[in-house]
């Protein structure tokens, strides 16, 4: 029982939803099906909230129960599950003040006395510079004087204090680690070790040039973004008869007139370029040609792997719910 | 030029159509049943002995060695089995590669860790790790807390793998299934301890991350080959020949449509035959071929 | 490739090649700071994937009436037919694309159902344009729905961005708008699990999928649902989505179930991935990363936060480069010393 039953109900519950997607939308079944799905989820996904939790309080305990190397990020993970939890649970009254003045309202008779506000945060929470900080910012929108004396108080709700100041930023933060990460990897893997490595870097040398506006930088940004066909092309026809000098030179006289007439052929490209065709143009041209053709192929070869993985689970060839193989 | 509209179709037709079967992805299921019975067919012939070639995956051949040098050095392995979820497809063809690879890790009697972004992934690894070193004659070597549950945030999932790969320094890490953003964080971070590492993803804005940064890359569908590559098994290179000739039929039809296409184009026609065979090639996969 | 050894230079090494992760990450850190200290204007030339966008919201009105008049036709066709063939179903059918015809004049102008689904990590670059597109809603008078995607973590950004651009609006120096009213003008539905599946059951009925907004307020009571009950009130959706998997579900539910066009917003690593569905016409349009804010915040006039920020892409984009070309250099001379040795 215990090694028919789970594929039995993994083949069922597959068949039923890949009928599911034939049905036409608008039958009573295709609905009844469709909410039935759509709880089930919801309840699996709570319960799996839970092991979740469970498991990770019973990892970090063990260690700090254990003593084990690193048991103090352990404390601090689990006191803030705690803190951050009761924070979404307990009352939205709970939290820091913020002071504000509502703003001018233009013929805004019907609407409701709403506050409009705009709430900026300051380095070290919600104070009273924050009023400072809208009148400074909205008179650089151009909005008319601030007038009135009306002082309104409200509260924060503190999940969102979490969320603004400790949440956000430090998921900015590891977020724009990907940047330097991002750089130093390309000072590393961008070198012209073989043909197929200098197209990937005359490429990416055209999409970081197309990507910016490069005109801005001085003095030699309006040059370049002028003379972006001959930075382009001159670099392919420099790079194909450095080669092709160095087949010459090691005696392999037609791989030299290949890459000879390569040169000439990209030369003569060249010529029919239209002369608008600029470090942009360049850029959309291989992210529309290229890139679309390659991505499509990777996409089909993914989804058809996809689908035969789909077959041998439904099917019971692989049963990974089960613990692999059979 | 319309080939087919709902109402030119008999009554019975049209009423199947509105209560039981939307017509609209008829191809769709013409679709599925041509693809599955390649695979089933040939699964059957791998059953029944026929060899069936499957060309050389370097970074599928390195498994055993990163697992050797683990053992040599005596630091644990890191698996890590991205970050979607169980129903997603890289998932489930990283957990088929982490039941081979954990068979193996039991014979070696190395650390194996397996740090998890979703828990109900986690409670299918755990599964899976135990009984592979049940199959392995190891049971007793099965650690309980090998498998475990970090955060389901992305970043911060990222920042405690990246943690544990320079605390612990596992000397092979396993990078395989659906990864994001974070990526190029876990694989340099791995980098930089000198881990030997072998990554696979069929995110395709993740490959180039990896190549850069890890040992072997496994790109696209070879993620998804792993499982049958590793084991071996024929009812696995059956379905794997199965989705390869699956894929060549997908070919024929694009080539001879963009040979109709472009003669349709060049010669400008409207209509005969070329033309329709053209159109009902280009609605092959359209999933609104019906209006 | 890094194969297993930290550095890629070896054992004798001179200090650059010592420490030539610190020094790039210092370098990077400036032109960053620079970039972001530049508080000059920057005109950028819109490219056609964000006209797409641009070009789809304009055209809403013309969009909406073109559905009206589909569904008067319609209509007439099932009154002739009424003359002669009158039976219950006939009439249930006539009341209903009567009532279908009364929700799309309600709101002539269109209805965008933007769904905001990123987390603080992605803010930077996903903030402006989710900011930009709605701003540009609002002051084309066309009716915003906000939800969130899989992730319980966008609900807070998307609550802020909602309530920040509904009263923006009447601060701008360009494309003032009067405050919109939560309810009235706009709704955000907030988060709720399963989002694939959500996104089918709104194909279906919207106030079975959600039936309160983000504040506990019941949807049949606000004005602004009188004239939607489902996908087809809806114009057009515009997807703002740091997560991968969440554009191929809005495509999929969005374009090839319901037809609506589909616009999506997405970060630079991702944005090459569906240039595709644009090529092939299953999105009308994206906004690829800051880049994509930026041209979209100077098409249709918003405040200039991405504009703003890319000054420090384009300082990184020009060491980047820098690098390249001496790091090239560097390979070159090192295979000639070679020779020489």
């Amino acid at each position: 029982m215990r090694n028919y039953l789970p594929p039995i109900i993994c083949g069922v519950c597959g068949v039923i939803m890949m009928l599911h997607f034939f049905l036409p939308e608008n039958t009573m079944l295709y609905k009844t099906m469709m909410e039935w799905v759509t709880n089930s989820t919801i309840v699996v996904g709570v319960f799996g909230l839970f092991i979740g939790l469970a498991s990770l309080v019973h990892n970090h305990g063990n260690r700090i129960a254990r003593r084990s190397p690193g048991w103090g990020y352990s404390v601090i993970t689990l006191s803030f599950t705690a803190i951050v939890a009761l924070t979404g649970i307990i009352s939205q009254n709970v939290g820091p003040s913020v002071v504000s003045k509502p703003l001018e309202k233009y013929n805004y008779d019907n609407r409701k006395n709403q506050d409009h506000t705009l709430i900026t945060h300051t380095l070290f929470g919600y104070k009273d510079e924050t009023y400072k900080t809208n009148l400074v910012a909205a008179a650089s929108t151009g909005a008319p004087e601030m007038k009135g004396e009306e002082i309104t108080v409200r509260k924060v709700p503190l999940f969102m204090f979490f969320y603004n100041y400790v949440i956000m930023p430090m998921g900015a933060t590891t977020f724009s680690l990907l940047a330097f990460y991002m750089i130093t990897a390309t000072y590393r893997a961008m070198r012209a070790k073989s043909w197929e490595a200098s197209l990937l870097l005359i490429s990416s040398i055209i999409i970081l040039i197309g990507q910016v506006p490069i005109e801005e930088i001085p003095l030699i940004g309006k040059w370049i973004m002028g003379h972006a066909q001959l930075i382009v092309y001159m670099s392919l026809i420099l790079y194909i008869l450095y080669a092709a000098m160095k087949q010459f030179f090691s005696r392999n006289f037609i791989t030299c007139g290949i890459l000879s007439a390569s040169a000439a052929l990209i030369g003569v490209i060249w010529y029919y370029t239209p002369a608008d065709v600029d470090f942009e143009a360049m850029k959309s041209i291989i992210l529309n040609y290229p890139n679309n053709a390659a991505k499509r192929g990777i996409l089909i070869g993914v989804q058809l792997g996809s689908l035969a993985t789909s077959i041998k689970i439904l099917s019971g060839i692989e049963k990974p719910y089960m613990g692999g193989r059979g | 030029m319309e080939l087919f509209t709902i109402k030119s179709l008999p009554l019975w037709l049209q009423y199947v159509n509105e209560n039981w079967f939307d017509l609209n992805k008829l191809n769709a299921l013409i679709g599925i049943i041509i693809f599955g019975s390649l695979i089933v067919y040939f699964i059957r012939r791998a059953k029944s002995g026929a060899y069936l070639f499957v060309r050389r995956i370097p970074g599928l051949e390195s498994i055993e060695e990163a697992l050797g040098r683990a053992t040599e050095i005596g630091r644990p392995i890191l698996y890590i089995s991205g970050i979607g979820g169980e129903s997603d497809m890289q998932t489930i063809a990283a957990m088929n590669i982490l039941g081979n690879v954990a068979e193996q890790i039991a014979h070696y009697d190395t650390d194996l860790k397996v740090p998890c972004i979703n828990p109900i992934v986690m409670t299918i690894e755990q599964e899976l790790v135990k009984q592979a070193y049940t199959r392995a004659g190891r049971p007793e070597n099965y650690k309980e807390d090998c498998v475990y549950y970090l955060s389901d945030n992305q970043f911060a999932y990222a920042s405690a793998v990246s943690g544990i790969m320079v605390r612990e320094k596992p000397a092979a890490n396993f990078l395989l299934g659906n990864y994001a953003a974070e990526s190029l964080i876990i694989a340099e971070a791995g980098a930089s301890t000198g881990a030997i590492q072998i990554a696979g993803t069929a995110a395709i804005s993740q490959i180039p991350f990896f190549i850069v940064a890890c040992d072997y890359t496994l790109i696209g569908e070879e993620l998804f080959a792993a499982g049958a590559y590793v084991s071996r098994e024929p009812l696995l290179l059956g379905s794997l020949k199965g989705q390869d000739i699956a894929k060549l039929v997908i070919i024929l039809i694009m080539i001879v449509a963009i040979i109709l296409g472009t003669i349709v184009s060049a010669f400008l026609l409207k209509d005969g035959f070329i033309y329709g065979l053209s159109d009902f090639m280009n609605k092959i996969f359209d999933l609104k071929a019906f209006k | 490739m890094a194969s297993g050894s930290p550095n890629i230079y070896g054992p004798k090494q001179n200090f650059w090649q010592r420490h030539y992760r610190p020094l790039i990450y210092l370098l990077t850190l400036v032109c960053v700071v620079g970039g972001t200290l530049t508080r000059l204007p920057l005109s950028l030339s819109v490219s056609d994937a964000t006209q797409g966008v641009f070009d789809t919201l304009e055209k809403l009105p013309e969009l909406r009436a073109q559905d009206i008049e589909k569904q008067q036709a319609l209509l007439a066709e099932k009154l002739e037919e009424a003359k002669t063939n009158s039976g219950p179903d006939l009439q249930k059918e006539i009341a209903a694309i009567k009532d279908k015809i009364a929700r799309l004049q309600m709101n002539p102008k269109g209805v965008v159902l933007v769904c905001i689904d990123f987390d603080p990590s992605t803010e930077a670059e996903l903030g402006p344009m989710a900011h930009a597109f709605i701003r540009h809603c609002f002051s084309r008078g066309v009716k915003v729905l906000v939800n969130t995607g899989g992730n319980v973590m966008s609900q807070p950004l998307a609550q802020n961005i909602i309530s920040a651009s509904a009263t923006e609006g009447a601060l701008m120096k360009k494309n003032k708008y009067d405050f919109m009213e939560d309810g009235t003008d706009y709704v955000f539905f907030g988060f709720r699990p399963n989002a694939f599946q959500l996104y089918l059951q709104m194909g279906e009925n919207i106030l079975t999928a959600y039936e309160t907004d983000y504040a506990g307020h019941d949807l049949t009571l606000l004005p602004i649902m009188r004239g939607i009950r489902n996908f087809s009130d809806i114009d057009m959706v515009f997807s703002i989505s740091g997560y991968v998997g969440s554009p191929e579900t809005w495509i999929t539910v969005g374009n090839t179930k319901f037809g609506k066009p589909v616009a999506l917003g997405q970060v630079a690593i991702s944005a090459s991935d569906y240039y595709p569905y644009i090529q092939s016409k299953q999105i009308c349009g994206m906004l690829p990363g800051l880049r994509g804010a930026a041209e979209y915040e100077g098409a249709c006039g918003s405040p200039p936060r991405a504009t703003g920020r890319m000054w420090a892409q384009l300082y990184t984009h020009t060491f980047a480069i820098l690098l390249i070309i001496i790091g090239n250099l560097e390979f070159f001379f090192k295979g000639f010393k070679r020779r020489k040795v």
